[in-house]
């Protein structure tokens, strides 16, 4: 795709998204606003995971740690949101390099065994740590406001929503498509070849931590501000992998894709929240169809449609044509 | 002294039971080179199995245990041949394999609230009799009996898979599955043995478990997580080791629970893990094969 | 400019290097040839970094190589290709290349990198500048190597010859001083290793840089090479001129054998 028609369709959905502030009703300017907000989180997760090839399942623990980091600023030393916000990125980008250092030594299986115990983790220090957090009871979350402007209803908070995917969307690509992006997608494709480009990795090992963790840490306190109310298990290990689900069904080292996958995860999710048990089996078995059927996630599925094309085409030229003598 | 000897004799009896969930795990992954997230449900699938059979059916026990056991096996060959066998003929990188392992555990977690219920449920001990005193220390029966069945089962499987032929050629399946395959072993048939194995494994670990926690769905996840810093800090790649992770796993976590502070019990598997892993990525007792470039 | 000296290494028992010490000068292509298994690639993972050598020094330009992490290696001056193609199966060729300039940006000169990350994060006009001058050099590269048509190809889709050949722009990208080359020669036929010791001249002459290459072919190392060093099992057993090499008694020993004491190894 050419960049004019990129720029075209990127253009496109913003007009969209903001056309729907006025036109869709609350419940579902609801649905859309946590749609962006873990658009974002898979925004960050995936460029630990798409492009640096670091498997984390658990990316929710950066999400709590921007969450908490929001709610107590605001709620407790009377922080504006403008500041808060910024704060609950940096605050989990910087667990992000305590996380990242030790990671280094690790891969693969290795890395997803310690981020699952990191999100575990995480859950059980503000459950129990409940002086500060309000433990397992939640923590009401105060309205964002952006000077005299008080952001309380529905439309509003979509609208901030909206923005900020926009802002970190757009920081993303414009990462990814820099050396930054090349140098982390290097090392996921070879070690050796990177270092031997001078890439560290060391260093590029752990900034793809932190910033994950930072785009982590922008959702939560987006989700806190949003749903104006937290609790431990908003954050445990099941939005782990749910943000993990929704990289790897948008398709990895997509951007566009992660809002896809967002937006199809987060409907599937509330929409069927009355059939626990079911939604279980349907969503397990969706994810492991999307991975054996169309491995680049949903993302890719025009390309796998036209690589199918091709192979039904060339099958039935084979069939059709005249077979020539050995 | 009393006290110290009662941590540790409780912290072997419970470390047992994650040794044994750990063995599954290690046993999977030596062979089919994948760590199995959905291994917690999978054992607890197979526990109601087993509590349908010994409580709502009122099956005699030992008959009922073989059933539940032959049954679990079953659940891991048609996992292995359903789900990871197709990953494996598309060569789905880790991740892909991770993920599909995390679909497995919804599949069936949501299987076992869809047909058993989410409400909370007890199961029997499968020993019962007055606690017995050795020396100073007074240990129950259940206990007693889950370290024999945890050591005998590590020792049994460690010594199928040093000395049987089958243990040989699922070693040879784990180092190169192509040269094992021109050797003529059956890759598949090793594979699904090895799940068969593995869950099976985890199906006795979750019949010991249930009766001194309570059963409900999500009762094997939070094994789970103990089991895999059993085996971390076992390495991953030893059985031996395995075991030996989750006895010494148990000990500590009861000693972190009396000595420092209770609410610290869960958090600590997590920084045994990440130590572990820090400090000696091998484990205790794995090993670690580097790359050629 | 590289001096090498005594430098020893075992992998367990096995003896993969043992006292091995050799210089390239500026400007020169040397030759390291050798059996199955002498160790010429376990050499060149030494000057990489990829391997830490027991014993033994490796200067480089006046800097103490056994200092640096692999990643600095690239700093001073040395690229290298890999035996077994290692390229970033994710990138186009191009972008492939520009990770080769890895260290001639602003992200990898700066300390932090933080800097570097929010110019590139708002597309700052010094990022915007900074991509475009290294893209035009980056295509000026892949010009010299006959691959500008396929710049926005996928690297991994390109056909083995055409494979190497992004290696070698990969490497050369950072104007080396020393350019390290594991089997270039590797898999192809006589008439493309015969374009490749052509190849391999222009690079000498356009870029100035020595040439160390390990490599099987004879034909090729003898026609380009000035100098050659002989591995055989982890030992120099000679070096020289492609002339003297060839006629040392050593060298056609350990390549055919000497029957008369076959059993004494």
């Amino acid at each position: 795709m050419s960049a004019r028609w990129q720029a075209i369709l990127w253009g496109g959905a913003l007009v969209a998204a903001v056309a729907a502030a006025f036109l869709l009703p609350n419940y579902y300017l609801y649905l859309l606003g946590l749609s962006g907000v873990w658009a974002i989180a898979a925004l960050g997760l995936n460029l630990l995971t798409g492009y640096a090839g670091q498997i984390s399942i658990g990316h929710a623990g950066f999400v709590a740690i921007g969450a908490y980091t929001a709610a107590l600023l605001q709620g407790k030393a009377g922080v504006p949101f403008l500041l808060a916000l910024p704060a609950a990125g940096l605050v989990s980008a910087g667990v992000g390099v305590l996380l990242g250092l030790p990671a280094l030594r690790l891969s693969g299986p290795y890395l997803a065994i310690a981020t699952l115990g990191f999100v575990v983790a995480v859950e059980q220090v503000f459950d129990k740590w409940s002086t500060l957090t309000g433990g397992f009871q939640g923590l009401k979350v105060p309205r964002p406001s952006i000077g005299p402007l008080v952001l309380a209803d529905d439309r509003s908070l979509y609208l901030l929503v909206v923005v900020l995917v926009g802002i970190m969307t757009w920081l993303a690509r414009n990462l990814i498509q820099s050396p930054v992006g090349r140098a982390l997608l290097a090392l996921r494709d070879s070690e050796p070849a990177a270092q031997a480009a001078g890439v560290s990795l060391t260093r590029f090992k752990v900034l793809a931590f932190v910033l994950s963790a930072f785009y982590g840490g922008i959702a939560g306190a987006l989700y806190g501000a949003l749903v104006g109310f937290i609790s431990p298990p908003d954050f445990g290990l099941t939005v782990s992998i749910f943000l993990v689900s929704v990289m790897v069904v948008g398709g990895l080292a997509s951007v566009p894709g992660m809002l896809v996958g967002a937006l199809l995860l987060t409907l599937f999710f509330q929409r069927l929240s009355g059939l626990r048990d079911l939604r279980s089996v349907l969503y397990g078995l969706g994810l492991i169809l999307v991975v054996i059927l169309a491995p680049g996630g949903l993302g890719r599925l025009p390309s796998l449609c036209r690589h199918l094309a091709t192979q039904v085409r060339l099958s039935l030229i084979r069939r059709f044509s005249t077979p020539c003598p050995d | 002294m009393d006290a110290l000897a009662r941590q540790i004799a409780n912290g072997l009896a419970v470390g047992t039971l994650y040794g044994l969930m750990a063995l599954g795990l290690v046993l999977i992954y030596k062979t089919a080179d994948v760590v199995n997230f959905g291994h917690g449900d999978m054992a607890a699938f197979s526990t109601f199995l087993g509590y349908t059979l010994l409580v709502l059916w009122r099956w005699p026990t030992l008959p009922a245990l073989i059933v539940t056991l032959l049954l679990a096996a079953v659940l891991g060959v048609l996992v292995e041949g359903l789900v990871l066998r197709p990953a494996r003929a598309r060569q789905a990188p880790v991740l892909a394999l991770v993920v599909v392992t995390l679909g497995i555990a919804q599949v069936l977690n949501g299987s076992i609230g869809a047909l058993w219920g989410r409400q909370v449920k007890s199961l029997p001990p499968l020993v019962v009799g007055p606690p017995l005193r050795l020396g100073d220390v007074i240990v129950t029966r259940e206990q007693l009996f889950n370290l024999g069945v945890g050591l005998t089962l590590a020792l049994a499987l460690f010594l199928f898979f040093r000395l049987s032929k089958y243990g040989i050629a699922l070693r040879a399946v784990a180092q190169n599955p192509v040269a094992a395959r021109l050797m003529g072993i059956g890759v598949n048939r090793m594979l699904a043995m090895a799940w068969g194995l593995g869950a099976g494994l985890g199906a006795v670990a979750g019949l010991l478990i249930a009766p001194a926690t309570f059963l409900e769905p999500d009762t094997m996840n939070f094994v789970l997580i103990r089991a895999f810093a059993a085996a971390v800090l076992g390495g991953f790649t030893s059985l031996p080791g395995a075991m030996l992770g989750g006895l010494l796993l148990g000990v500590l976590e009861n000693l972190v629970a009396g000595y420092i502070a209770t609410e610290l019990k869960a958090a600590f598997a997590f920084a045994l893990i990440v130590l572990v892993l820090a400090v000696r990525p091998a484990g205790l007792l794995g090993r670690v094969t580097p790359r050629k470039v | 400019m590289l001096t090498i000296a005594h430098l020893s290494l075992a992998f367990g028992g096995l003896q993969a290097l043992h006292d091995v010490g050799f210089d390239v000068a500026a400007g020169e292509i040397v030759g390291l040839i050798g059996p199955n298994g002498a160790g010429k690639t376990t050499l060149l993972n030494c000057l990489s970094r990829f391997y830490e050598p027991d014993t033994g020094s490796i200067h480089f330009a006046g800097t103490d190589l056994r200092r640096c992490k692999p990643h600095e290696v690239v700093r001073l001056g040395i690229a290298r290709t890999f035996q077994n193609l290692e390229l970033f199966a994710g990138l186009s060729v191009l972008d492939n290349v520009l990770v080769g300039c890895h260290v001639t940006t602003a992200l990898g000169r700066s300390r932090t990198s933080l800097g570097p990350l929010l110019a590139a994060g708002w597309r700052l006009p010094s990022a915007r500048q900074e991509e475009q001058a290294l893209r035009r050099w980056a295509l000026e590269v892949l010009d010299f190597l006959d691959l500008s048509h396929v710049a926005a190809w996928p690297a991994v889709a390109l056909p083995y010859g055409l494979r190497k050949r992004v290696e070698l722009a990969r490497a050369l990208v950072v104007r080396p001083r020393l350019l390290l080359l594991d089997e270039p020669a590797g898999g192809l036929n006589p008439q493309e290793s015969q374009d490749l010791a052509e190849l391999l001249r222009r690079i000498r002459t356009t870029f100035g840089c020595a040439l160390l290459l390990v490599e099987h072919d004879m034909v090729l190392v003898m026609g380009l090479c000035e100098r050659v060093i002989v591995l055989d099992f982890g030992r120099v057993i000679a070096s020289g001129t492609p002339d003297e090499v060839q006629n040392n008694p050593a060298v056609i020993e350990a390549y055919l054998g000497a029957p008369e004491n076959a059993e004494s190894r």
